[in-house]
């Protein structure tokens, strides 16, 4: 899969998750970036993007996602 | 570190089986407080409360991710607003008592800060003859202390079923507010995660004053920008005020530590803190 794809279901999963229509995102997006984006609804985007990609991350891992282009690395990383 | 799965424990099963809660309770074992022994205290307590008043997975995940839904919702407002739910709608419902002592027992190993709170209390408190409890909730704090006093007195507006059951002769309940009367003297008065429900809370620390022991000790804890949908006063996250009332009051501060609230990512810069107050 390529990383574009994945920004794709990324963004779709931010819109499902925070109730949210058309959100601009690239690679660099943060949580920062997206006002509903919290603590908790970070937890939430993870099991929702572990359910959609079939992985599961540890804790340290979600820690260290700063950004949607981390993600994206984690998530190539478990799928490969 | 990962969840540790011991069988025939509701809290645990539940950890394991929703991927949320298993994420939000592997954030506490990661802590840098964690101790696997309170852990298990605090899980022992809640899966007997639950078994007690026969609560279903179902019920128990619903009421967590309501409370989840809400404050975030109250977080929003807060940040938008800087005003508390109840400052922006008084009539604000709030849950009945076994479902919101549910989401403060849940809340003890799902959230890294109240954790602490729990850890502070069962580490700082000290052998005595007479504790009061003020406030009690779902008990949780009585358990940790239970040991540690000979006999308890504890208040709050709304007693659950499981209290008097669980700590039977060991703790008296008293289903009232609590205003200082009476010429008893307690050696050590806990005032946890309560303050910041009352409009006044210096009026219930000159309460206290006139029932502490002359070497008995008040331990308490603030809570700063903490916009939950019950919390009435927000202290100041200097505590200048606080710490300049307390002392002109009497009290001598013997220990204080700010627990800021851990999260992945930065929210309303919420945090308690965690005081030890005694007589001057």
């Amino acid at each position: 899969m390529q990383r574009a794809e994945i920004l794709g279901k990324l963004k779709d999963i931010l819109e499902e998750v925070l109730d949210l229509e058309d959100l601009a995102v690239t690679e660099e997006t943060t949580a920062n970036d997206i006002e509903d984006w919290d603590s908790i609804m970070h937890v939430e985007i993870i099991v929702a993007i572990e359910e959609e990609f079939d992985v599961k991350f540890k804790t340290a891992e979600i820690v260290k996602f700063k950004n949607l282009s981390d993600m994206i690395t984690g998530i190539l990383d478990k799928t490969a | 570190m990962e969840t540790i799965i011991k069988k025939d424990s509701f809290c645990l099963e539940l950890i394991a089986k929703k991927r949320l809660f298993t994420i939000l309770n592997d954030q506490v074992q990661a802590s840098r407080f964690f101790d696997e022994s309170l852990h298990q205290a605090l899980i022992d307590y809640t899966d007997k409360y639950i078994q007690y008043h026969n609560l279903e997975a179902k019920v128990v995940t619903k009421h967590y991710l309501s409370y989840i839904k809400s404050y975030n919702k109250d977080v929003r407002a807060f940040e938008e607003t800087g005003k508390y739910p109840l400052a922006i709608d008084p009539e604000r419902a709030a849950p009945d008592r076994i479902a919101y002592d549910t989401i403060l027992l849940f809340s003890t190993f799902m959230t890294p800060h109240r954790f602490r709170i729990m850890q502070l209390i069962k580490e700082k408190s000290f052998a005595a003859d007479k504790g009061l409890i003020i406030g009690c909730g779902p008990g949780l704090e009585i358990d940790l202390i239970q040991n540690k006093v000979k006999e308890a007195v504890a208040y709050d507006l709304s007693i659950a079923p499981f209290l008097p059951d669980f700590f039977q002769e060991k703790v008296v309940f008293k289903n009232e507010f609590f205003d200082g009367s009476g010429t008893e003297k307690y050696d050590s008065i806990y005032l946890i995660e309560l303050l910041e429900h009352l409009s006044d809370p210096f009026e219930l620390l000159e309460n206290c004053k006139k029932v502490l022991a002359t070497k008995g000790k008040i331990f308490l804890t603030t809570a700063t920008d903490i916009p939950q949908f019950d919390h009435l006063y927000n202290f100041a996250a200097d505590h200048k005020h606080f710490d300049k009332t307390i002392l002109e009051m009497g009290f001598q501060i013997d220990y204080a530590e700010d627990i800021v609230h851990e999260a992945i990512t930065k929210d309303v810069g919420a945090m308690n803190k965690f005081y030890i107050l005694s007589l001057k």
